[in-house]
């Protein structure tokens, strides 16, 4: 009998180990400096601090583009993106200034192997780190 | 008939028996319960993070599959010169179709003077809300522009 209910715990139990949970671990900030995501972890990239703000408006007839980028597993990868035209005016009249930001969506989820760093234009990646386990 | 009457308290009282009674109701006691967690409702559960490339992926039996968030390889487009203008579509693959995630449409300035009014430049930009979920079976790649797609996959847990 003892024997019979063991194989029903360790069964039970064995059942339960296919599970697979994410366990807070800490938060971190990347900077220039390339990070792993060790082995049996999970980061979650919440957000991005960025060393400068954004533009200012330019003059007329100019404009502005400028990416603050990430560098995600080697491949440079933009952020935030401004695409700015400064207002104009000629002899038929004046234009208005346009002016677009962009800005990569969060959250992103990467695997165990995955190297990051900030790029041009970003101080941080504010990142969550989890534990995968069983 | 008295012979039966005698002999079932006996057998049933017995040491032996009455082991096998108790064990054969905890037994039962655990296929009930075991039972009854299954017929609840069917929960997620985490199974592991996924960076999708252009190489094409398709979600796993008995798991599912949730988009957060692309990734893409190249920055907007500049701001065009002149009355030039800028369409640019940035998609992944799923199923076999090509669907876009990011689109931008960019005129620039056109300068008509001394013949005209010029025109004003225009800018617009989209992009697909996520999260998306795929069920098993559904194909998935990255496609022009997309660098990765950050997917989450979690096993259907009875």
């Amino acid at each position: 009998m003892r024997l019979l209910m063991i194989f029903i715990f360790t069964a039970l139990g064995i059942g339960k180990l296919s599970a697979q949970n994410l366990q807070y671990g800490k938060a971190k900030l990347i900077d220039s400096k390339v990070d792993t995501v060790p082995t049996g972890r999970a980061w979650k990239l919440e957000g991005f601090v960025f060393s400068n703000t954004i533009s200012n408006c330019p003059g007329s007839w100019t404009t502005i583009n400028i990416d603050d980028s990430i560098v995600l597993n080697g491949h440079k990868m933009a952020v935030r993106s401004q695409r700015l035209y400064g207002s104009s005016s000629n002899s038929s009249g004046a234009l208005s200034p346009e002016y677009i930001i962009w800005k990569q969506e969060t959250p992103m989820w990467l695997p165990a192997g995955a190297t990051l760093s900030a790029g041009r234009g970003v101080k941080f990646i504010n990142v969550i780190e989890f534990k995968e386990v069983p | 008939m008295t012979y039966l009457k005698i002999m079932i308290p006996r057998i049933f009282f017995s040491r032996q028996v009455s082991n096998l009674m108790r064990l054969f109701g905890c037994v039962i006691l655990l296929f009930v319960v075991g039972s009854g967690t299954r017929l609840s409702a069917q929960n997620l559960q985490f199974g592991r993070t996924k960076l999708i490339d252009s190489k094409t992926d398709t979600v796993p039996t008995g798991k599912i599959w949730k988009i957060e968030n692309f990734t893409y390889s190249k920055s907007l487009a500049n701001c065009p010169t002149g009355g030039a203008t800028v369409n640019i579509t940035d998609s992944i693959v799923l199923n076999g179709n090509k669907m876009a995630v990011r689109a931008q449409r960019f005129s620039g300035v056109e300068d008509l003077r001394p013949w005209g009014t010029s025109l004003a430049p225009e800018y617009l930009l989209w992009e697909q809300k996520t999260p998306l979920w795929l069920p098993a079976g559904t194909t998935l790649s990255a496609g022009r522009g997309v660098l990765y797609i950050s997917v989450l996959e979690f096993k259907e847990a009875p």
